[in-house]
Protein backbone atom coordinates (compact mmCIF):
# COMPACT_ATOMS: atom_id res chain seq x y z
CA UNK A 1 0.00 0.00 0.00
CA UNK A 2 1.20 3.72 -0.71
CA UNK A 3 2.54 5.66 2.18
CA UNK A 4 -0.53 7.75 3.80
CA UNK A 5 -1.65 10.97 2.22
CA UNK A 6 0.35 10.26 -0.86
CA UNK A 7 -2.57 10.37 -3.57
CA UNK A 8 -4.02 13.70 -3.07
CA UNK A 9 -4.88 14.59 -6.67
CA UNK A 10 -6.92 11.11 -6.83
CA UNK A 11 -9.24 12.34 -4.23
CA UNK A 12 -13.00 12.58 -5.71
CA UNK A 13 -14.78 15.18 -5.21
CA UNK A 14 -16.92 15.28 -1.81
CA UNK A 15 -20.07 16.59 -2.91
CA UNK A 16 -20.81 14.57 -5.65
CA UNK A 17 -20.93 11.36 -3.22
CA UNK A 18 -22.98 13.22 -1.01
CA UNK A 19 -25.62 13.51 -3.92
CA UNK A 20 -24.98 10.26 -5.09
CA UNK A 21 -25.46 8.71 -1.35
CA UNK A 22 -28.86 11.23 -1.88
CA UNK A 23 -29.94 9.41 -4.40
CA UNK A 24 -29.74 6.36 -3.30
CA UNK A 25 -31.88 6.85 -0.72
CA UNK A 26 -34.57 9.23 -1.99
CA UNK A 27 -34.74 7.06 -4.97
CA UNK A 28 -33.30 3.81 -4.54
CA UNK A 29 -30.78 4.97 -7.90
CA UNK A 30 -29.06 2.12 -9.01
CA UNK A 31 -26.76 4.04 -11.21
CA UNK A 32 -25.99 6.24 -8.55
CA UNK A 33 -24.71 3.32 -5.92
CA UNK A 34 -22.71 1.62 -8.97
CA UNK A 35 -21.05 5.13 -8.94
CA UNK A 36 -20.34 4.61 -5.32
CA UNK A 37 -19.79 1.03 -5.42
CA UNK A 38 -16.88 1.33 -8.19
CA UNK A 39 -14.74 4.08 -5.99
CA UNK A 40 -15.64 2.86 -2.41
CA UNK A 41 -15.75 -1.12 -2.64
CA UNK A 42 -12.11 -1.72 -4.03
CA UNK A 43 -10.66 0.96 -1.55
CA UNK A 44 -12.87 -0.69 1.21
CA UNK A 45 -11.29 -4.34 0.26
CA UNK A 46 -8.24 -3.38 0.54
CA UNK A 47 -8.18 -1.06 3.71
CA UNK A 48 -10.03 -4.57 4.79
CA UNK A 49 -7.72 -7.35 3.41
CA UNK A 50 -4.76 -4.80 4.86
CA UNK A 51 -6.76 -5.54 8.12
CA UNK A 52 -7.86 -8.52 7.90
CA UNK A 53 -5.94 -10.41 5.86
CA UNK A 54 -6.45 -11.91 1.91
CA UNK A 55 -9.74 -14.22 3.24
CA UNK A 56 -13.05 -15.21 2.37
CA UNK A 57 -14.26 -13.33 5.89
CA UNK A 58 -12.35 -10.13 4.30
CA UNK A 59 -14.42 -10.56 1.54
CA UNK A 60 -17.81 -11.14 3.28
CA UNK A 61 -17.13 -7.93 5.11
CA UNK A 62 -16.73 -5.70 2.11
CA UNK A 63 -20.23 -7.17 0.85
CA UNK A 64 -21.92 -6.52 3.87
CA UNK A 65 -20.48 -2.42 4.23
CA UNK A 66 -21.49 -2.27 0.51
CA UNK A 67 -25.14 -3.72 1.34
CA UNK A 68 -25.35 -1.54 4.66
CA UNK A 69 -24.34 1.51 2.23
CA UNK A 70 -27.12 0.50 -0.26
CA UNK A 71 -29.87 -0.11 2.48
CA UNK A 72 -28.93 2.76 5.07
CA UNK A 73 -27.94 5.52 3.18
CA UNK A 74 -31.25 7.49 4.41
CA UNK A 75 -29.07 7.36 7.42
CA UNK A 76 -26.56 9.73 5.89
CA UNK A 77 -26.36 13.11 6.91
CA UNK A 78 -24.14 15.72 4.94
CA UNK A 79 -24.67 17.98 7.36
CA UNK A 80 -23.02 16.19 9.71
CA UNK A 81 -20.80 13.98 8.17
CA UNK A 82 -18.59 13.23 5.02
CA UNK A 83 -19.55 10.46 2.83
CA UNK A 84 -16.03 8.98 3.31
CA UNK A 85 -16.11 9.42 7.27
CA UNK A 86 -20.08 8.04 7.42
CA UNK A 87 -18.47 5.06 4.55
CA UNK A 88 -15.31 4.25 6.74
CA UNK A 89 -17.35 4.29 9.73
CA UNK A 90 -19.70 1.48 8.64
CA UNK A 91 -16.51 -0.61 7.22
CA UNK A 92 -15.02 -0.25 10.62
CA UNK A 93 -17.96 -1.18 12.58
CA UNK A 94 -18.65 -3.90 10.21
CA UNK A 95 -15.39 -5.37 11.09
CA UNK A 96 -15.75 -5.08 14.01
CA UNK A 97 -18.91 -6.63 14.48
CA UNK A 98 -17.01 -9.55 12.22
CA UNK A 99 -14.54 -10.46 14.80
CA UNK A 100 -17.45 -10.14 17.70
CA UNK A 101 -19.49 -12.78 15.49
CA UNK A 102 -16.14 -14.69 15.42
CA UNK A 103 -15.44 -14.42 19.24
CA UNK A 104 -18.97 -15.59 20.46
CA UNK A 105 -21.38 -18.02 18.91
CA UNK A 106 -23.95 -16.44 20.95
CA UNK A 107 -24.49 -13.47 18.86
CA UNK A 108 -27.11 -13.48 16.26
CA UNK A 109 -27.41 -11.13 13.59
CA UNK A 110 -30.44 -8.83 12.43
CA UNK A 111 -30.78 -5.60 10.61
CA UNK A 112 -31.69 -3.71 14.19
CA UNK A 113 -28.47 -4.54 15.24
CA UNK A 114 -26.32 -3.56 12.08
CA UNK A 115 -23.66 -1.15 13.43
CA UNK A 116 -24.21 2.41 11.89
CA UNK A 117 -22.39 5.05 12.46
CA UNK A 118 -23.40 6.99 15.76
CA UNK A 119 -24.32 10.51 14.94
CA UNK A 120 -21.98 13.12 15.08
CA UNK A 121 -21.22 16.39 15.87
CA UNK A 122 -22.87 19.37 13.65
CA UNK A 123 -20.33 19.73 10.81
CA UNK A 124 -19.78 23.63 12.05
CA UNK A 125 -18.66 22.11 15.43
CA UNK A 126 -15.91 20.33 13.73
CA UNK A 127 -12.90 21.14 13.28
CA UNK A 128 -11.43 18.55 10.58
CA UNK A 129 -14.88 18.47 7.94
CA UNK A 130 -16.05 16.60 5.23
CA UNK A 131 -15.13 19.21 2.77
CA UNK A 132 -11.52 19.38 4.08
CA UNK A 133 -11.00 16.47 2.53
CA UNK A 134 -8.34 17.01 0.29
CA UNK A 135 -6.78 19.53 2.86
CA UNK A 136 -6.96 16.30 5.61
CA UNK A 137 -4.62 14.28 3.04
CA UNK A 138 -2.24 17.45 2.01
CA UNK A 139 -2.16 17.80 6.12
CA UNK A 140 -1.54 13.96 7.07
CA UNK A 141 1.28 13.91 4.22
CA UNK A 142 3.29 16.81 5.99
CA UNK A 143 3.50 15.25 9.28
CA UNK A 144 7.13 14.20 10.63
CA UNK A 145 7.61 10.24 9.91
CA UNK A 146 7.46 9.55 13.36
CA UNK A 147 3.62 10.67 13.60
CA UNK A 148 2.75 9.29 10.43
CA UNK A 149 4.10 6.53 11.12
CA UNK A 150 1.59 6.18 14.14
CA UNK A 151 -0.94 6.71 12.36
CA UNK A 152 -0.52 4.12 9.67
CA UNK A 153 0.33 1.15 11.89
CA UNK A 154 -3.15 2.28 13.66
CA UNK A 155 -5.45 2.31 10.84
CA UNK A 156 -3.71 0.18 8.12
CA UNK A 157 -2.35 -2.57 10.45
CA UNK A 158 -4.68 -2.36 13.50
CA UNK A 159 -2.67 -1.76 16.61
CA UNK A 160 -3.52 0.24 19.69
CA UNK A 161 -1.68 2.94 21.10
CA UNK A 162 -0.36 0.21 23.52
CA UNK A 163 0.72 -2.31 20.64
CA UNK A 164 2.35 0.46 18.79
CA UNK A 165 4.82 1.35 21.25
CA UNK A 166 5.71 -2.48 21.81
CA UNK A 167 6.16 -2.38 18.28
CA UNK A 168 8.30 0.36 18.11
CA UNK A 169 10.18 -0.33 21.45
CA UNK A 170 9.23 3.41 22.39
CA UNK A 171 7.60 4.20 25.67
CA UNK A 172 4.23 4.57 25.64
CA UNK A 173 4.27 8.48 26.67
CA UNK A 174 6.44 9.20 23.68
CA UNK A 175 3.57 7.60 21.74
CA UNK A 176 1.03 9.30 23.54
CA UNK A 177 2.81 12.79 22.77
CA UNK A 178 3.33 12.03 19.12
CA UNK A 179 -0.53 11.41 18.53
CA UNK A 180 -1.41 14.64 20.28
CA UNK A 181 1.59 16.74 18.27
CA UNK A 182 0.08 14.89 15.02
CA UNK A 183 -3.43 15.99 15.67
CA UNK A 184 -2.14 19.63 16.96
CA UNK A 185 -0.60 19.94 13.78
CA UNK A 186 -3.14 18.63 12.03
CA UNK A 187 -6.03 21.10 13.52
CA UNK A 188 -3.48 23.94 13.06
CA UNK A 189 -2.99 23.62 9.79
CA UNK A 190 -6.42 23.19 8.64
CA UNK A 191 -7.03 25.64 10.69
CA UNK A 192 -4.43 28.21 9.16
CA UNK A 193 -6.09 27.77 5.47
CA UNK A 194 -10.20 27.85 6.81
CA UNK B 1 0.30 11.40 34.41
CA UNK B 2 -3.36 11.87 34.66
CA UNK B 3 -5.45 13.55 32.25
CA UNK B 4 -8.27 15.17 34.10
CA UNK B 5 -11.83 16.37 32.88
CA UNK B 6 -13.94 15.87 29.75
CA UNK B 7 -11.72 13.78 27.97
CA UNK B 8 -9.17 11.37 27.78
CA UNK B 9 -5.55 11.16 25.64
CA UNK B 10 -5.54 11.75 22.29
CA UNK B 11 -4.64 8.11 21.68
CA UNK B 12 -8.03 6.33 23.07
CA UNK B 13 -9.65 8.00 20.67
CA UNK B 14 -7.32 7.08 17.82
CA UNK B 15 -7.85 3.64 18.54
CA UNK B 16 -11.34 3.93 19.30
CA UNK B 17 -11.57 5.48 15.09
CA UNK B 18 -9.25 3.17 13.73
CA UNK B 19 -11.83 -0.23 15.73
CA UNK B 20 -8.32 -1.47 17.63
CA UNK B 21 -9.84 -2.16 20.89
CA UNK B 22 -11.09 -5.44 22.82
CA UNK B 23 -14.91 -5.51 23.81
CA UNK B 24 -14.73 -3.54 26.78
CA UNK B 25 -12.53 -0.98 26.13
CA UNK B 26 -15.23 0.04 23.22
CA UNK B 27 -17.69 -0.61 25.49
CA UNK B 28 -15.95 2.65 27.81
CA UNK B 29 -15.55 4.45 24.98
CA UNK B 30 -18.76 4.61 23.70
CA UNK B 31 -19.81 5.48 26.85
CA UNK B 32 -17.56 8.21 27.35
CA UNK B 33 -18.23 9.70 23.96
CA UNK B 34 -21.90 9.67 24.48
CA UNK B 35 -21.75 11.92 27.38
CA UNK B 36 -18.94 14.03 26.20
CA UNK B 37 -19.62 16.34 23.07
CA UNK B 38 -15.73 17.10 23.35
CA UNK B 39 -14.98 13.50 23.29
CA UNK B 40 -17.53 13.20 20.49
CA UNK B 41 -15.97 15.73 18.43
CA UNK B 42 -12.04 14.45 19.05
CA UNK B 43 -13.32 11.26 17.74
CA UNK B 44 -15.16 12.83 14.43
CA UNK B 45 -11.57 14.37 13.94
CA UNK B 46 -9.84 10.71 14.12
CA UNK B 47 -12.80 9.17 11.98
CA UNK B 48 -12.23 11.70 9.46
CA UNK B 49 -8.34 11.24 9.06
CA UNK B 50 -9.54 7.56 9.03
CA UNK B 51 -11.63 8.27 6.10
CA UNK B 52 -9.16 9.99 4.22
CA UNK B 53 -6.48 6.80 4.53
CA UNK B 54 -9.63 4.82 2.67
CA UNK B 55 -9.47 7.24 0.23
CA UNK B 56 -5.50 7.12 -0.46
CA UNK B 57 -5.70 3.99 -0.79
CA UNK B 58 -4.29 3.73 -4.47
CA UNK B 59 -6.02 0.87 -6.67
CA UNK B 60 -4.15 -0.06 -9.41
CA UNK B 61 -7.31 -1.00 -11.40
CA UNK B 62 -9.88 0.87 -9.88
CA UNK B 63 -12.85 -1.21 -11.57
CA UNK B 64 -14.92 -4.12 -9.41
CA UNK B 65 -12.88 -6.66 -11.13
CA UNK B 66 -11.11 -7.65 -8.24
CA UNK B 67 -14.28 -8.19 -6.18
CA UNK B 68 -15.97 -11.65 -6.49
CA UNK B 69 -19.32 -9.52 -6.22
CA UNK B 70 -20.83 -6.54 -8.36
CA UNK B 71 -23.43 -3.71 -7.27
CA UNK B 72 -26.32 -6.44 -8.99
CA UNK B 73 -25.38 -8.96 -6.38
CA UNK B 74 -26.20 -6.25 -3.54
CA UNK B 75 -29.08 -5.87 -5.25
CA UNK B 76 -29.90 -9.66 -5.13
CA UNK B 77 -28.84 -9.91 -1.77
CA UNK B 78 -31.05 -6.75 -0.43
CA UNK B 79 -34.12 -8.49 -1.95
CA UNK B 80 -33.35 -11.76 -0.21
CA UNK B 81 -33.24 -10.11 3.01
CA UNK B 82 -35.90 -8.40 2.71
CA UNK B 83 -38.21 -10.94 2.12
CA UNK B 84 -37.11 -12.45 5.72
CA UNK B 85 -37.01 -9.50 7.76
CA UNK B 86 -40.68 -9.55 8.42
CA UNK B 87 -40.09 -11.04 11.80
CA UNK B 88 -40.55 -8.76 14.58
CA UNK B 89 -37.61 -9.34 16.11
CA UNK B 90 -35.77 -7.22 13.61
CA UNK B 91 -37.37 -4.20 14.34
CA UNK B 92 -37.42 -4.55 18.46
CA UNK B 93 -36.45 -1.19 20.14
CA UNK B 94 -33.33 -1.99 22.41
CA UNK B 95 -34.55 -2.92 25.97
CA UNK B 96 -35.84 -0.40 27.93
CA UNK B 97 -33.57 -0.02 31.14
CA UNK B 98 -35.21 -0.36 34.14
CA UNK B 99 -35.15 1.78 37.20
CA UNK B 100 -31.16 0.54 37.98
CA UNK B 101 -29.24 1.64 35.11
CA UNK B 102 -31.37 4.68 33.92
CA UNK B 103 -27.97 6.56 34.63
CA UNK B 104 -26.50 3.93 32.13
CA UNK B 105 -25.41 5.41 28.85
CA UNK B 106 -26.83 3.37 26.10
CA UNK B 107 -23.73 1.62 24.76
CA UNK B 108 -23.63 0.23 28.34
CA UNK B 109 -27.16 -0.54 28.88
CA UNK B 110 -27.03 -2.44 25.53
CA UNK B 111 -23.86 -4.52 26.15
CA UNK B 112 -25.76 -5.09 29.71
CA UNK B 113 -28.84 -6.17 27.93
CA UNK B 114 -27.64 -8.31 24.76
CA UNK B 115 -25.20 -10.05 27.06
CA UNK B 116 -28.01 -10.69 29.48
CA UNK B 117 -25.56 -9.79 32.21
CA UNK B 118 -27.28 -9.33 36.16
CA UNK B 119 -25.95 -6.26 37.76
CA UNK B 120 -25.02 -7.68 40.77
CA UNK B 121 -23.03 -5.25 43.46
CA UNK B 122 -20.81 -6.41 45.43
CA UNK B 123 -18.71 -6.11 48.44
CA UNK B 124 -15.69 -3.88 47.24
CA UNK B 125 -14.37 -2.10 50.62
CA UNK B 126 -16.46 0.19 53.23
CA UNK B 127 -19.08 1.94 51.63
CA UNK B 128 -17.66 0.82 47.84
CA UNK B 129 -18.99 -2.13 45.81
CA UNK B 130 -18.17 -3.37 42.15
CA UNK B 131 -19.66 -5.05 39.53
CA UNK B 132 -17.50 -6.55 36.89
CA UNK B 133 -18.89 -6.42 33.86
CA UNK B 134 -15.82 -7.84 31.58
CA UNK B 135 -12.75 -9.52 31.65
CA UNK B 136 -10.09 -10.14 28.79
CA UNK B 137 -7.66 -12.28 28.14
CA UNK B 138 -4.75 -10.26 29.53
CA UNK B 139 -6.84 -9.59 32.60
CA UNK B 140 -8.07 -5.61 31.51
CA UNK B 141 -11.41 -5.39 33.56
CA UNK B 142 -14.45 -3.64 32.70
CA UNK B 143 -16.44 -2.95 36.08
CA UNK B 144 -18.44 -0.36 37.55
CA UNK B 145 -17.99 0.99 41.29
CA UNK B 146 -20.78 2.31 43.85
CA UNK B 147 -19.78 4.48 46.42
CA UNK B 148 -21.60 5.94 49.25
CA UNK B 149 -21.52 9.97 49.21
CA UNK B 150 -18.48 10.96 51.37
CA UNK B 151 -16.79 7.31 50.70
CA UNK B 152 -13.04 7.18 50.23
CA UNK B 153 -10.74 5.25 48.01
CA UNK B 154 -7.38 5.49 49.71
CA UNK B 155 -3.98 6.12 47.86
CA UNK B 156 -3.54 4.22 45.02
CA UNK B 157 -1.11 3.63 41.93
CA UNK B 158 -1.70 1.20 38.56
CA UNK B 159 0.14 -1.23 37.09
CA UNK B 160 -1.20 -0.12 33.39
CA UNK B 161 -4.01 2.09 32.52
CA UNK B 162 -7.23 3.28 34.81
CA UNK B 163 -9.84 4.73 32.74
CA UNK B 164 -12.58 6.16 34.68
CA UNK B 165 -16.10 7.48 33.58
CA UNK B 166 -18.57 9.31 36.38
CA UNK B 167 -22.14 7.89 35.33
CA UNK B 168 -23.87 9.37 38.30
CA UNK B 169 -23.16 11.40 41.76
CA UNK B 170 -19.39 12.96 41.64
CA UNK B 171 -15.85 12.69 43.35
CA UNK B 172 -12.60 14.42 43.58
CA UNK B 173 -8.93 13.80 43.92
CA UNK B 174 -6.15 16.06 45.42
CA UNK B 175 -6.67 18.60 42.33
CA UNK B 176 -10.43 18.25 40.57
CA UNK B 177 -13.57 17.51 40.80
CA UNK B 178 -15.29 14.69 38.70
CA UNK B 179 -19.30 14.62 37.60
CA UNK B 180 -21.13 12.98 35.34
CA UNK B 181 -19.33 12.50 31.81
CA UNK B 182 -16.47 13.60 33.32
CA UNK B 183 -13.49 10.92 33.16
CA UNK B 184 -9.91 10.33 34.09
CA UNK B 185 -6.95 8.76 33.43
CA UNK B 186 -4.25 7.34 35.17
CA UNK B 187 -1.28 5.34 34.25
CA UNK B 188 2.01 3.91 35.86
CA UNK B 189 3.15 7.04 36.93
CA UNK B 190 -0.12 8.13 38.85
CA UNK B 191 -0.83 7.76 42.50
CA UNK B 192 -3.80 9.55 43.38
CA UNK B 193 -6.70 9.10 46.35
CA UNK B 194 -10.11 9.62 45.63
CA UNK B 195 -12.95 10.98 47.96
CA UNK B 196 -17.01 10.83 46.84
CA UNK B 197 -18.49 14.19 47.54
CA UNK B 198 -21.13 14.42 49.73
CA UNK B 199 -24.91 14.76 48.78
CA UNK B 200 -25.26 11.74 46.46
CA UNK B 201 -23.99 8.10 45.71
CA UNK B 202 -21.52 8.05 42.79
CA UNK B 203 -21.43 5.14 40.55
CA UNK B 204 -18.33 4.76 37.74
CA UNK B 205 -17.37 3.08 34.99
CA UNK B 206 -13.96 2.35 35.20
CA UNK B 207 -11.16 0.33 32.77
CA UNK B 208 -8.42 -1.26 34.32
CA UNK B 209 -5.80 -3.16 32.33
CA UNK B 210 -4.39 -4.53 36.60
CA UNK B 211 -4.96 -4.75 40.00
CA UNK B 212 -4.57 -1.33 41.80
CA UNK B 213 -1.84 -1.10 43.84
CA UNK B 214 -2.74 0.11 47.20
CA UNK B 215 -0.17 1.45 49.63
CA UNK B 216 -1.72 0.29 52.27
CA UNK B 217 -0.66 -3.44 52.82
CA UNK B 218 -3.68 -3.88 54.84
CA UNK B 219 -5.90 -2.74 52.28
CA UNK B 220 -3.59 -4.97 49.76
CA UNK B 221 -4.42 -7.91 51.79
CA UNK B 222 -8.17 -7.28 51.10
CA UNK B 223 -7.36 -7.33 47.53
CA UNK B 224 -6.92 -10.84 47.38
CA UNK B 225 -10.60 -11.58 48.11
CA UNK B 226 -12.33 -8.60 46.42
CA UNK B 227 -10.35 -8.91 42.75
CA UNK B 228 -9.90 -5.03 41.86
Amino acid sequence: MPKIGSSIEKSPIIDDFALLLKRIASDRDKAAYRLVFQHYAPRIRAFLIGRMGQSASADDVVQDVMLTIWRKADTFDPAKSAPSSWIFTIARNRMIDHHRRASSKTHYESEAQMELPQPMQQADDLIIRGEDSQRVSKAVRTLPEGQAKILELSYRDGLTHQEIAARLNEPLGTIKSRIRLAMQKLRLRLGETT
Amino acid sequence: MTARGQHLSDAWYLDQASGTLSLGERIFMESHIELSDEGAKKLADFEAIGAQILEDIEIENASDQTLGFDADDIFARDLDIAEVTTRPEDHTDPAPHDKQDRYFPIALSNFVNENKLAIRWRFLGPKLKKCLLWKDKDGTKLWMLKAEAGAAIPSHSHRGYELTLVLKGSFHDQANRFERGHVQEADDDTEHEISIDEGSECVCLALTQAPLAFSNPLIRALQLFTGI
